[in-house]
């Protein structure tokens, strides 16, 4: 039971934000229902992984991981439905394809937050620490990508920005990006950072995980951009300056991953 | 952060390496991109040009192209029909050489050599 307070918790610290955006609103009966459908397929395979990596309870199995996964969205679905019911986003004169889209789209960053909710408690700490591989550390920078960037990538404001900016614009916010990135986790020593041993020059640290971060990041960027309709219309150039600047969340949210998540 | 457990540059897997070799390559190309564009890309201001994409029993659909170098905001199409006043329909941007489609209310019949389309305005970025 303590578990499902958890994940409730978890659920609406990490939507909350996204709940109270109405352009996430608007999405949830603009949004073309294929992308929808995409994400929701996308959301289950990165919860179960998430749920190995993370989860709100330790599994033993692929199995247990299906069935936290499956938990998270059944979580994240009544917070949401609760949530934007009291809010006056959804209600009994609401068209059902609409209450569901609205619901559909914020289950996905809930139940994120559901499976995150141990790490956001702080609970008690792990009898055995988990062994920490490569893939697995991209795999957190993309979930700590995504934590931030599914708070941005829906509102008006990346686009107007990448409007705002100009191609030099760009290249400095690039430049910011990898530098904070290498900064937050590996030089400035926060806790909890990737592993580097004693003798491991700053360089050997930036091809092997800064840069690939940066790579996950601008990945993650891009998608989110795609699956809420961003870049529909936009000339490449365009699509790409707005990757960018989300991506810049994005990357701070990777590099800082194991602080946040 | 440093833990003397940890393995030595040498001993870590080439999956590694290689990955991030790649991810290199592709930040370079990106910055290259974006510096080839700093230097010689024209910044000629927005060029909007309005379009009909569809008309139905109610519904007009339009579309607004920008053939410009830079982004155009709160971008204004005025569509009239006979000798009534014209419909405002707003798009709040229309990024650099992209498009934007919007649509408004038309009355029973219309016909497309009916509709008279412009932009009103817009407002740089």
């Amino acid at each position: 039971m303590r578990d499902f307070g958890r994940a409730a918790g978890g659920a609406l610290i990490f939507s909350l934000p996204m709940l109270m955006t109405m352009e996430l609103w608007a999405l949830g009966f603009s949004l073309d229902r294929g992308r929808l459908v995409l994400l929701m397929l996308a959301c289950l395979p990165l919860l179960v992984a998430l749920s190995r990596h993370i989860g709100f309870e330790r599994t033993g199995d692929w199995r247990s991981d299906l069935f936290d996964a499956l938990i998270a969205l059944g979580v994240a679905a009544v917070i949401s439905v609760a949530v934007l019911s009291l809010l006056g986003v959804i209600g009994p004169g609401s068209a059902p394809d609409a209450v569901l889209g609205k619901v559909a789209i914020q289950m996905v960053p809930a139940s994120i937050g559901a499976l995150l909710a141990k790490s956001q408690f702080g609970a008690e700490a792990e009898d055995e620490p988990k062994e920490e591989t490569w893939w697995g550390e991209l795999f957190l920078m993309a979930v700590g990508a995504l934590f931030l960037g599914l708070n941005v990538a829906p509102t008006e404001e990346v686009m107007l920005i990448s409007h705002q900016m100009t191609h030099w614009h760009a290249l400095a916010l690039v430049a910011l990006s990898l530098a904070l990135m290498h900064g937050f986790v590996f030089s400035v020593g926060f806790a909890g950072g990737s592993q580097i041993s004693h003798d491991e020059p700053w360089w050997c640290a930036f091809i092997r995980m800064t840069l690939p971060g940066f790579a996950v990041a601008l990945g993650v960027s891009f998608c989110l951009l795609w699956l809420f309709a961003q870049t529909d219309g936009l000339s490449f150039d365009s699509a790409l300056m707005a990757a960018i600047v989300l991506a810049f969340p994005c990357a701070i949210g990777a590099a800082a991953a194991r602080l946040i998540l | 952060m440093k833990r003397d457990s940890t393995p030595k540059p040498q001993e870590r897997p080439a999956v590694e390496w290689v990955f991030g070799i790649l991810s290199g390559c592709g930040v370079v190309l990106l910055l290259a991109y974006l510096g080839w564009q700093a230097l010689f890309s024209s910044s000629h201001p927005p060029e909007l040009t309005v379009s009909l994409v569809d008309i139905g029993p109610r519904v007009a659909t339009i579309e607004v192209a920008n053939g410009g170098d830079r982004a155009a905001l709160a971008v204004t199409v005025l569509a009239g029909a006979g000798d009534g006043p014209p419909r405002v329909v707003e798009f709040d941007h229309v990024a650099p050489h992209s498009t934007r489609r919007g649509a408004f209310g038309v009355p029973p019949g219309l016909q497309a050599g009916d509709l008279r389309l412009e932009i009103g305005g817009f407002a740089e970025p």
